[in-house]
């Protein structure tokens, strides 16, 4: 099987080859059956890469160890829920699930755009097929997940043990559609820039494959944030890895892309600004994947260094100089058709969201950089961390969290000043009612009160928002006030559906202000001994040991009480597995709607007659991960085509079949 | 790993010795947010909640260190001494460049997004003569606001 797997990438590789070839001669000569060929062509590449990465799927489950790959990343003792998660689990195994990812999005594209968007098509096409043939090559050239050792080991070395949780297994393949997904935008900016078309059509075409990577990415980070909470024991989510922000990087910058489309599409402003934010945005996943997989970087998620990093430094100028080369060719086409009207506008919030958004990202991408960047200048190494992040993004991400409340208030064009004091008054006064209650409730931390009085507003701004919409409805209908809220939701989903996701990041940084009020405590009891943190009452009760094929594991169990009243016991372990010679801690947790109590067991004493415990107190922690359900939903619902997008879906079928379309590659 | 699980149970004993006076885990967990565990798998986490043997010596080998009167600055000092300014959890003195770039990419951009905004107020095309964009514009009334309020919900 290893063997149809590697020459069906190799003929994935041909496909894709053709495929280019096709579609830019057929487009250069009009010429509709090369077009056609070239998207068979880019199909057949899908195919063939399902194929190869069945083919792997196969060596996994058989445990076929000759396969390097397979003896690399995966054990006799494994548990088959987690045989999946080794296709990705490890260097070539990833990229050829990156090439698999991305071919399924070609393929997607093509399909649901067969009477399509045909002047942009062919373009497309050759775009993506161009980022297939990449990882094709990477596969066949840098990293085969098909080569066989000269013999065959007994056994594999197994996942890595903290990859094996559920979690885990769902984490990458979102981030992977995220950072993958982020080629269609790309492909249909470029297509824009060659056919000449650059009216707000390619807008159209990419706006939907823009949010569902940002919405797979986002969920993804988020969802990668839960399993650090529950698996790594430090007792947060979000430790500024540089491959976590990696993969938030281009999520920041789709955001602000996302948001000055909106302009263009209005005002036929920023266009220039939106090919390049979708540039960087698609530049910004092909460095992120760089940053993993070159191992010029340390982290926890870093893949072993390989020569890879060669490939992708010769991809990413590619991908620059080509972007650069077209965009400078249509600077006359891309002038702005509109002027502003005034400074209070929602134009201006737009952009200021773009200033915040990209300084973010910049910070970020300066932090993770900075260690490298300084070792190589002076040859000495050192630690950019949490301290330097968390200094840099708070006040940065409270501006955004204005920004995210205050933006829908301004009305495009111009904000007289008094629907200014209209639009502003009830949020403000929400801020205000916040600001007053959590001081009452004793919060003096600065930057928790101006992140919860921030929330106020927010909460404030989308109640309004909300409030007026459907009180509009009412004035023209007589329907209730759920149905009203209902038909905005879906008569406008992009509007209202903005909203839910803005409440999703209203919750968000809920749950992250939580972190100003987290109590940490250490305590070392003997059995039966107790100790109280905070309003709770924790008992050492037992001891436990345990071993199987593949680890040892200790457990320590726990009452867990408040006031008098029983909670919960509690049963943190901690795990030593055998082959990978590496301790997991498994945290116990019990969950209220406000808090978490979160205990992890850090060892005992050699004798057993004391143990050792860390404990935390997290409020708020839940809105975080309500939030994150939150933004995967109220984004599905923004993206759903409505009846109105599905009719026009239709009349653009039914247009392209009746018109004929001439792309123009006149030179500006 | 033996040489992890002595480090972790030489911690243990240090700070779960009886009668012994040492500074509380919090103290010690203050000073040890400034620095990072080099232990070479745990890849630079925090001192203060690192779980690795290598760092529960190292926080206890803080706590003597606070026990013996040091300041902070003394044991921060004596730890880069021991593994470089890579020990540290954030840049060492030397390295503000660190900090300004950032402030600095904040200032580049509002002055990017005041000359987009300048340039945007100077595009405006000639009216059409005779045509309504012709008018002298006109103090807003609460009708143009409750015009533009519909025209944005038409739109949307």
């Amino acid at each position: 099987m290893v063997d149809i797997g590697y020459f069906a990438i190799c003929l994935a590789l041909a496909a894709g080859g053709y495929a280019v070839f096709a579609s830019l001669l057929g487009a250069h000569r009009h010429h509709e059956g090369l077009i056609r060929s070239g998207e068979n062509a880019a199909l057949v590449l899908c195919g063939l890469y399902t194929v190869a990465a069945l083919c792997l799927w196969y060596a996994i489950f058989t445990k076929d160890f000759q396969v390097q790959y397979v003896a690399e990343n995966t054990s006799r003792s494994q548990p088959m829920q987690y045989v999946l998660a080794s296709l990705w689990g490890g260097q070539s195994g990833s990229i050829l699930f990156w090439g698999w990812v991305l071919a399924i999005y070609t393929g997607a594209t093509i399909l649901l755009n067969r009477h399509r968007y045909r002047a942009l098509m062919p373009y497309a096409v050759a775009v993506l097929s161009v980022s297939c043939v990449f990882f094709a090559i990477l596969s066949v050239f840098a990293a085969d997940p098909f080569i066989r050792l000269p013999f065959t080991p007994q056994d594999g070395n197994g996942l890595n043990p903290i990859l094996q949780h559920p979690y885990m297994a769902i984490h990458p393949p979102l981030l992977y559609f995220g950072m993958v997904g982020m080629t269609v935008p790309f492909a249909f900016g470029i297509a824009a820039l060659i056919a000449g078309q650059l009216d707000n059509t390619w807008l159209r075409a990419m706006r939907r494959w823009l949010l569902i990577p940002w919405m797979f990415l986002g969920g993804g980070l988020l969802l990668g944030g839960k399993w650090a909470y529950v698996e790594l024991g430090w007792g947060g989510y979000w430790g500024w890895d540089p491959v976590e922000n990696a993969s938030l990087m281009p999520w920041l910058a789709a955001t602000a892309l996302l948001h000055s489309v909106m302009i263009q599409e209005r005002k036929g402003m920023l266009k220039v600004w939106n090919m390049v934010l979708l540039f960087f945005t698609f530049f910004m996943t092909i460095f992120g994947t760089f940053l993993t997989r070159s191992g010029i970087i340390s982290s926890v998620h870093a893949f072993a260094q390989s020569n890879v990093g060669d490939y992708f430094v010769v991809y990413l100028v590619l991908i620059t100089v080509g972007s650069a080369i077209l965009l400078l060719r249509r600077l006359p086409d891309l002038k702005a058709e509109n002027h502003l009207e005034s400074f209070a506008s929602r134009e201006s919030a737009f952009l200021l969201n773009n200033w915040i958004l990209l300084a973010l990202l910049f910070a970020v991408l300066w932090g993770t950089m900075f260690p490298v960047i300084s070792e190589a200048l002076t040859d000495e190494k050192i630690t950019v961390g949490a301290p330097f992040f968390n200094q840099v993004s708070i006040p940065m991400g409270l501006v955004l969290l204005f920004l995210t409340g205050a933006g829908p208030l301004f009305a495009w064009r111009r904000t007289s000043q008094e629907s200014f004091r209209r639009n502003f008054g009830v949020p403000a006064l929400w801020a205000i009612v916040t600001l007053v209650a959590m001081v009452l409730f004793g919060v003096r931390d600065f930057y928790a009160l101006v992140s919860l009085t921030l929330c106020g507003f927010v909460t404030g701004s989308i109640l309004l928002e909300f409030a007026r919409g459907i009180a509009a409805r009412r004035r023209t209908s007589a329907e209730s006030v759920l149905r009203a809220c209902y038909t905005l939701l879906t008569k406008s989903r992009r509007r209202y559906g903005g909203y839910l996701v803005h409440a999703s990041m209203l919750m968000l940084f809920i749950g992250f202000t939580g972190t100003a009020f987290t109590v940490d405590r250490e305590v070392v009891l003997s059995k039966g001994e107790s100790a109280a943190i905070g309003a709770y009452t924790i008992t050492f009760q037992s001891l436990a040991f345990g071993d199987d094929d593949t680890k040892s594991v200790s457990a320590a169990a726990l009452t867990l009480e408040r006031g008098d009243s029983f909670l919960a016991t509690l049963v943190p372990q901690r795990h030593f597995y055998k082959r990978a010679q590496q301790n997991t801690t498994e945290v116990a947790i019990y969950s209220r709607w406000f808090e978490d109590f979160y205990i992890i067991f850090v060892g005992s004493a050699e004798d057993n007659a004391s143990t050792k415990f860390q404990i935390y107190i997290n409020p708020l922690v839940g809105c975080v991960w309500w939030g994150a359900g939150l933004f995967v939903l109220s984004s599905l619902w923004t993206m759903w085509p409505s009846a109105r997008d599905r009719r026009m879906a239709r009349l653009d079928r039914e247009s392209s079949q009746a018109d004929t379309w001439e792309p123009t590659l006149a030179p500006s | 790993m033996m040489r992890c699980l002595r480090l972790l149970v030489v911690g243990l004993l240090l700070l779960a010795a009886p009668g012994s006076a040492a500074p509380s885990a919090e103290q010690v967990k203050d000073v040890a947010r400034d620095l990072v565990c080099l232990c070479g798998t745990c890849n630079r986490e925090s001192l203060a909640t690192c779980l690795c043997g290598t760092a529960t010596s190292e926080r206890a080998l803080i706590g003597d260190m606070l026990h013996a009167g040091q300041s902070r600055a003394q044991i921060v000092a004596s730890y880069v001494e021991r593994f470089g300014p890579m020990g540290l959890a954030k840049p060492p003195e030397g390295y503000d460049v660190v900090w300004v770039v950032p402030l600095l990419m904040l200032g580049v951009g509002v002055l990017g997004v005041r000359q987009i905004l300048v340039y945007w107020r100077g595009n405006r095309k000639a009216p059409p003569a005779g045509g309504p964009a012709h008018m002298a514009p006109q103090k807003s009334s609460a009708y143009d606001d409750k015009l533009r309020a519909d025209l944005n919900e038409f739109e949307s």
